[in-house]
């Protein structure tokens, strides 16, 4: 009877993909994205105002 | 302390932002005289009847294309509730109320104002297009608040 061998499952150390904690990257492009909407819309609010003086 | 050079770019970006939202409404306010549609004039308004101001509410002429609009806003209405000034006219608005908040707004102009009782609450506008303007209450004042208006027509000479 074949003993199935056991084959040694090599258990790869799934290395994770080491992010590095410390880059501010995503946070840069969000906070300009957000400052720019806010920027973009005091500017929309203000020409409306100029517009019907 | 470290600062991250991100941190620094956000930082410029958002205090930036700010001091130019300042300087465009200190050049605004302090070289184009925009200011906001309120003072501190003050009237007793438990007794409009015998103010000087307030006692004949209406429109006066105060020179050859600038008015004063002198009204009374209360449940559910304003006094006088019509007034007629021609095309390319002034018009000062001088507001107050006899009773509670309301709010003195005319659509698709900058005239957009709350009425508070013992104050009087100012706002001006050029009226350059003809045509009848409606006044509204936005300020919700009691169970009539959508029946009170008023109209300004502005006549075409």
């Amino acid at each position: 009877m074949g003993k199935s061998n056991l084959e040694m499952k090599t258990s790869t150390i799934t290395t994770k993909n080491k992010e590095d904690h410390s880059s501010l990257k995503g946070t840069l492009y969000f906070v300009l994205f957000v400052g720019s909407f806010i920027l973009v819309s005091w500017f929309a609010v203000f020409f409306l105002y100029l517009s019907r003086i | 302390m470290h600062l991250h050079k991100y941190e620094k770019i956000w930082l410029v970006f958002g205090i930036g932002s700010l001091a130019l939202f300042l300087a465009v409404l200190g050049v605004a306010a302090f070289a184009f005289g925009h200011q906001p549609p309120s003072h501190m004039t003050t009237v007793d308004s438990q007794n409009l009847s015998e103010d000087p101001l307030f006692s004949e509410p209406g429109l006066t002429q105060i020179n050859e294309s600038t008015y004063r609009a002198t009204l009374i806003a209360q449940a559910f209405g304003y006094n006088p509730n019509k007034i007629e000034v021609p095309v390319g006219s002034t018009v000062i608005f001088e507001v107050t109320s006899a009773d509670v908040v309301h709010s003195f707004t005319i659509p698709g102009t900058n005239v957009n104002f709350m009425v508070t009782p013992g104050h009087v609450n100012m706002a001006e506008h050029t009226f350059n297009e003809p045509g009848e303007y409606l006044v509204i209450c936005n300020e919700y004042c009691g169970t009539g608040h959508h029946y009170m208006q008023m109209r300004i027509e502005v006549i075409s000479q």
